[in-house]
């Protein structure tokens, strides 16, 4: 019964999304702060964690795939279709749900216990659409750009640690990423990116925005926030991955 | 003017207000008085629209806020300055966007020099010239009622609601935000409505003061009648104080 208490609040909630802004000024305002909050922010963290985990999936899958009747160009192919099809959609996403999720939770519910929230309620403000909007396109704009940042770095790094190594030469593993390269796979990547910034930046603001109480239920709000975005992430990607694969 | 009748609020079963019925002129400062729990903040939450009643009425110049649409409410609410008691102002604006701020939402007419002049206006009122580009955190308690003074009067308000303004500050402070909220109650006519359980607040600026006790509303009257009231849960409340309670006795 809870489960659709929760779920009709969340519906009911995000249907603000569709509300009309008070003010384009002061909603542009807070969707810039938002992309430079989640892009520009999240810029670094997402770059060296795709670079290494580029660079450890080449290496490993060296390791697994050393076999003599085995091309070595395969380590290229496979390098490149799992870093485009889950490694930058993906695992950048859960990143991202650890970093921008609880920063969005947090922010909203320390609003809420310090009453800025009612404040903004008392002038006549619609909260819901103002606190939330934002931040959903914010995510929206910004987090789909850092996915393809991720896959092209994650490449990269599985490219550099090959070469730096010996284990293939830039040639070769370009050679098999290029041979099974299909376009299709950047849809599937572009569509899970999508879904994922819309789930973390949605469920995060729900668990900020209807928190009672004070420090110790704002804490709990940005775990759980992490903790169901990520849950939602791997849902979405196994059923993405089973309807256009 | 702003009338309650007999309004009451219950959370899961236990009643907070029990039908607490008034009437708060314009011009006058309206004190909501009594002790934790008695009521007085879920009252101007209530009034403000944050807290649904169960049943009774609000209205605001005879006009039925509790029985409003949300956009109905809405239009409302943007005759509405409130102060709180964190001052709740948002810390990552600085202090001339929290004041701006209900103007940026709602005054799209105004240029954005006209804006600044209002802000600096509001700043002058309240005492604070030349703190526009500060942040909250930069700024003392007392400065931080204060810029939330200036943001609750900078859309020209008509009802002015101050939930424990006094709350955190040191007596003299008390006393310099009660003066302030007094003088611009005067100056704008506005309704001004105090909830407050600080007795030099009482005994400074009460020309209407309402004593709740227990979810109901036990007395009514000035600050002058305040102190002979004869009510005993009042007398109770009022006297609370060792320093008070010498005063009664002579001593």
């Amino acid at each position: 019964m809870e489960f659709f208490y929760h779920f009709g609040r969340y519906i009911y909630l995000m249907k603000n999304l569709f509300s009309k802004p008070e003010s384009w000024v002061m909603y542009k305002r807070e969707i810039f702060r938002q992309m430079n909050d989640v892009g520009v922010g999240s810029l670094a963290i997402i770059s060296i964690i795709s670079l290494f985990i580029g660079a450890v999936t080449t290496l490993q899958i060296a390791y697994q795939l050393s076999e003599p009747l085995v091309p070595i160009t395969i380590i290229g192919a496979i390098v490149g279709e799992t870093t485009i099809l889950e490694l930058a959609p993906t695992i950048s996403c859960l990143v991202l749900a650890g970093k921008i999720g609880s920063n969005m939770a947090s922010e909203i519910a320390t609003m809420r216990v310090t009453e800025q929230v009612d404040a903004m309620e008392v002038m006549g403000v619609n909260v819901k659409s103002f606190l939330i909007t934002p931040k959903v396109l914010g995510a929206f704009l910004m987090i789909p750009i850092l996915v393809v940042i991720a896959g092209f770095l994650g490449v990269s790094g599985g490219v550099l640690a090959g070469a730096s190594t010996d284990i293939i030469t830039v040639d070769k593993f370009m050679l098999g990423a290029r041979e099974f390269f299909k376009g299709y796979t950047l849809f599937i990547m572009v569509v899970k990116s999508f879904t994922n910034a819309f789930i973390i930046a949605s469920i995060s603001c729900y668990q900020g925005f209807y928190v009672r109480g004070g420090a110790l239920e704002v804490g709990a709000s940005s775990t759980r926030a992490v903790v169901y975005s990520c849950i939602l992430i791997l849902f979405a990607d196994f059923l993405i991955s089973y309807l256009f694969l | 003017m702003i009338q309650l009748k007999d309004i009451k609020k219950a959370f899961d079963s236990k009643a907070i207000l029990k039908g607490i019925s008034s009437t708060f002129e314009s011009g006058n400062c309206n004190l909501l008085i009594g002790q934790s729990g008695a009521g007085k903040t879920v009252t101007i939450k209530s009034m403000v629209g944050l807290i649904d009643i169960d049943s009774g009425d609000i209205l605001y110049d005879g006009r039925n806020f509790s029985a409003m649409s949300f956009s109905e409410r809405q239009a409302i609410r943007r005759e509405i300055g409130m102060l709180f008691q964190h001052s709740a102002l948002f810390d990552s604006y600085s202090v001339e966007e929290n004041i701006k701020f209900p103007l940026d939402m709602f005054h799209k007419e105004m240029s954005a020099a006209e804006k600044k002049d209002r802000v600096d206006f509001c700043l002058e009122k309240v005492n604070l010239p030349g703190v526009n580009k500060k942040m909250p955190s930069e700024l003392s308690g007392g400065m931080q009622k204060r810029v939330g003074i200036a943001r609750a009067i900078v859309n020209n308000p008509k009802y002015l609601f101050c939930d424990e303004p006094n709350s955190g500050l040191d007596p003299k402070t008390s006393i310099v935000i009660d003066e302030l909220i007094y003088s611009l109650t005067k100056e704008f006519k506005t309704t001004t409505i105090i909830n407050t359980h600080d007795m030099n607040s009482v005994m400074g600026i009460g020309e209407h003061v309402v004593y709740l006790h227990d979810g109901k509303k036990h007395w009514e009257g000035n600050k002058d009648q305040v102190i002979h009231s004869g009510n005993k849960a009042l007398d109770e409340f009022i006297f609370a104080s060792k320093f008070l309670q010498n005063l009664k006795k002579g001593n």
